[in-house]
């Protein structure tokens, strides 16, 4: 526990290394529009918006700010490869990274301070320790028998990073340290790398994960105003996140959970009261006729909600707690209850959790330990709306399973959206115009 | 003057002393040829076990941190012979190997057992390999002892008792029956483990009025805490070693509060009805797995509970035929269909009701919550009367047909160590109300 709390320091850290960036967000010029512009009115804003090129923490960018924080090691997970964290009981697997089983996949290293000779490659499993000593990592396509590696770390003489333990961090009932990832299983996927760093810490059994942000504000979470954290000239409160997901082939999805938490409370009441309830949607993602990349909000994938009754909390010992908040996917049946409807996800696609800092809701969300890809977005409420790219991925897991082909008839990916080209290149590349983006009209 | 008395008291006192009686010797020899005495015997020991021995190994322990390589039980096999070599059996990454090296018996100190020349199954645990060392960065391997000194022969139970010299855990060597062919003999032990840990459910530790709730155990390291305290962090941690009658932990002292019980480093053998492992020294010190635990436990790790249909007590049955009633009148042919728990979070389950909307398939359900207070082997459910998103029976009256689940259920395992094979839930208000649950 004490580790977790002292996340907080981190996140403190990791946003103020962000808040010394002014170029960076002088550079960005909130696009404006009417803040009460629903999706539905999404054609007519398509049409009369004007795009705004904005510049995005692409790879190279991340290479600079690895290099920019001393000894850092880091690197670039490939495109349709998962995380395997926590479970919705709050119970951990074995680290694991999971992919489909389509092609080689590149860990680019970007730990611009190190060369060649001064870091390798390492993958420990219940059978042996791997080392590789090259400066990327190509692992093969994994056989359809074994659809897991473990999660790769880069090693140097004082630093490692890697997801190993299989403490419990929730109920300790399970041991789902051994668990395989099987086609036919599911397993909670998730963009989120959890860390933790045996070698400066050998007795380390705690998953690493951000919490608690800076200066009484979540580092993700509800109520962020971005006017303390990135120095915006008006208060702004974030109250939705979308996270790109850059899956290359079929998921299996029948629920999903984001894991908050809340510093002081012991009632899930105090995060989420009554009447208030999170929602949960997922959205193909294509490219439109200009090459953008968009957003195909006419084709939801599947739309849920979730109040505090979905939630399995877990108290901290000296305060707050840790809470898993479940959304089923389903449709109303004729009595207007719940039947689950699981739903076949083809290709990339976007996660959308709305109501986050509205309706009195009070809580953190889970974030990675340390930067990632950045492939979460704020959409910003308070008298504008404006979508900004964080550099690290919120906590929310898909149950999913790795289906080989979309059954018959099942297709979620409009017509008149094509499917995004993406590679193995360390990060979604777009096909055409790489550093736009369309979402709810507004490129960015 | 004064040095010359005391000089002469001095003298007299040493032919007093030459005159007084001789005390007999404590010992029957001198230390070293009684050292070499004792090497002999247990050389012959060793060797003159037709079949070898099964030796029940620990590299460490220390309960205050978890370290499963390095604290749980290894089995080995070893046949010593005279010319000094010895043949380790052992399966390695899972497949059955032998290799032989050297041995000996020396006085150092003690009586000492010692394997003098490198044995790749055998060193390894104590091999400060740096490779072994990636994450230790000390490379001290997984720092077990590779020489042991000779303790006392257990005749009772039939064993020789080791220490590790360096890292003092206490091993057994027990003599491998005549009859038992090597590999098949960790075939015994993967048995064992499967029946005690397939389901991966905690076990119940009971020693008087002490009551441990032990985790993880298919790791074989024990993580263990005071039954019911908050398990977010913590516990001490124990290695165990499967045996082919049982298991047996490498024990020591537990801190349950402000008293310190110790936990034996028995065997805890299973015991003829299969539901429990007793200390074949202490048999009120038992480890089981209580029927409560289990309903909970496996709830809240993904292995819910259905409840029998042909077992529903009277008090459901009428509750839900009054909802089947309410709901049909919306949708005609509509009703409840089946029952289902789950885990909800810590101290929290969730019932989920099941029902068919006119006559259709019957996947659609809500999820109704309840308080959980386990104690001892009691668990008292009481619905806090939420609900999960898209839940609609409750606006039907539903909410009377959870609440006759609320109440103090005991329950038993169809099967010892095995949930999966069903449990029988018995309210303890109502002696007709009893459920009965299969994965």
């Amino acid at each position: 526990m004490k580790k977790i709390l002292s996340l907080s320091l981190v996140a403190l850290f990791a946003v103020s290394a962000l808040a010394q960036q002014p170029t960076k967000a002088e550079q960005l010029k909130p696009v404006q529009f009417n803040e009460n512009a629903q999706r539905v009115q999404k054609d007519a804003v398509l049409e009369n918006a004007t795009p705004v090129e904005l510049t995005l923490p692409s790879r190279k960018a991340k290479a600079t700010l690895a290099a920019a924080q001393a000894d850092t090691l880091d690197y670039l997970r490939p495109s349709g490869v998962f995380f395997v964290g926590l479970s919705s009981d709050l119970g951990q697997y074995y680290p694991r990274i999971i992919c489909d089983t389509v092609d080689t996949m590149t860990f680019y290293n970007v730990s611009a301070k190190h060369t060649e000779d001064s870091l390798f490659w390492v993958m420990t499993t219940s059978s042996g320790t791997f080392v590789d000593t090259t400066w990327n990592l190509e692992l093969d396509p994994l056989p359809e028998s074994f659809y897991y590696y473990p999660m790769p770390s880069l090693v140097t003489v004082d630093t490692a990073y890697e997801i190993v333990t299989s403490y419990q961090y929730g109920s300790a009932y399970a041991d789902k340290s051994y668990v395989l990832a099987k086609p036919d299983y599911t397993l909670p996927l998730t963009t989120c790398a959890m860390y933790t760093d045996t070698l400066n810490d050998e007795d380390s059994q705690d998953f690493w994960i951000v919490g608690a942000g800076d200066l009484g504000t979540y580092s993700y979470g509800s109520n962020l105003n971005m006017k303390e954290v990135f120095g915006f000239s008006s208060n702004y409160y974030v109250d939705t996140l979308i996270t790109v997901w850059d899956n290359l082939t079929t998921l299996y999805a029948d629920s999903a959970f984001l894991t908050i938490y809340h510093r002081t409370g012991s009632s899930i009441a105090e995060a989420i009261p009554a009447g208030a309830s999170i929602k949960l949607e997922l959205f193909p993602l294509g490219v439109n006729a200009q090459g953008k990349m968009v957003i195909d909000w006419n084709n939801p994938i599947t739309s849920t909600s979730a109040t505090n009754a979905d939630a399995n909390v877990y108290n901290f010992n000296n305060g707050g707690f840790i809470a898993s908040l479940n959304f089923a996917f389903g449709k109303k049946n004729a009595l207007g209850g719940f039947t689950p409807e699981p739903v076949y996800i083809n290709g990339p696609f976007v996660t959308v959790i709305s109501g986050i800092s509205s309706n009195g809701c009070d809580f953190g969300i889970y974030t990675d330990y340390y930067y990632s890809e950045g492939q979460t977005y704020f959409v910003v409420k308070g008298g504008i709306y404006q979508i900004w790219r964080h550099p690290s991925n919120i906590l929310l897991s898909i149950n999913s399973q790795f289906v080989a082909e979309a059954p018959q008839g099942v297709e979620n990916t409009s017509d008149d959206v094509k499917p995004v080209k993406v590679i193995r290149d360390g990060q979604i590349l777009i096909q055409k115009g790489e550093k736009t983006f369309t979402v709810m009209g507004t490129e960015f | 003057m004064k040095i010359q008395k005391l000089t002469y008291i001095g003298l007299v006192g040493l032919v007093l002393m030459a005159c007084s009686p001789r005390v007999p010797d404590v010992f029957d020899d001198t230390s070293v040829n009684r050292l070499d005495k004792r090497r002999t015997e247990v050389m012959n020991l060793l060797i003159n076990q037709p079949n070898g021995w099964v030796m029940e190994y620990f590299a460490q322990a220390d309960p205050t941190s978890s370290d499963v390589e390095k604290h749980q039980g290894y089995t080995f096999l070893m046949e010593f012979r005279t010319d000094g070599t010895v043949t380790v059996g052992a399966p390695v990454d899972g497949v059955f190997k032998t290799e032989t090296s050297m041995w000996d018996v020396i006085n150092d100190n003690s009586t000492v057992l010692t394997f003098n020349t490198f044995n790749h199954i055998f060193h390894y645990y104590s091999n400060p390999d740096p490779a072994l060392g990636l994450w230790g960065a000390d490379g001290e391997g997984i720092g077990g002892d590779y020489e042991f000194l000779v303790l006392q022969y257990n005749e009772t139970e039939n064993y020789q008792l080791l220490k590790g010299k360096k890292h003092s855990c206490y091993i057994r060597m027990y003599p491998l029956a005549a009859n038992q062919e090597w590999e098949g003999y960790f075939s015994l032990l993967g048995q064992m483990d499967q029946f005690i840990f397939g389901e991966n459910t905690p076990l119940d530790y009971y020693d008087g009025n002490t009551h441990l709730t032990l985790y993880n155990g298919k790791k074989h390291e024990f993580r263990a805490f005071t039954f019911g305290a908050d398990t977010l962090g913590g516990g001490s941690y124990y290695g165990l070693i499967v045996t082919p009658k049982g298991l047996r932990i490498h024990g020591g002292e537990f801190q349950a509060g402000k008293e310190t019980i110790i936990i034996p480093m028995d065997l805890f053998a299973l015991n003829e009805a299969q539901d429990k492992l007793v200390s074949v020294n202490t048999p009120n010190i038992y480890m089981t797995v209580d029927g409560a635990t289990a309903f909970v436990s496996d709830a809240n790790n993904g292995k819910p509970w259905r409840i029998d249909g042909n077992s529903l007590p009277a008090a459901v049955v009428s509750a839900k035929t009054t909802l089947d009633a309410a709901i049909s009148a919306v949708v005609a042919n509509s009703y409840v269909t089946r029952f289902r728990w789950e885990g909800a979070g810590a101290k929290r389950m969730a019932l989920r009701i099941y029902y068919s909307v006119g006559g259709g398939a019957d996947n659609s359900y809500d999820t109704y919550y309840f308080n959980v207070a386990q104690t001892g082997k009691e668990v008292t459910l009481t619905a806090d009367d939420t609900y999960s998103a898209g839940s609609i029976l409750y606006q039907f009256g539903g909410l009377d047909l959870v609440h006759t689940f609320n109440g103090t259920y005991t329950f038993s395992l169809q099967q010892g160590f095995h949930p999966s094979q069903g449990l029988t839930g018995t309210k303890s208000d109502d002696a007709t109300f009893v459920l009965h649950l299969n994965h």
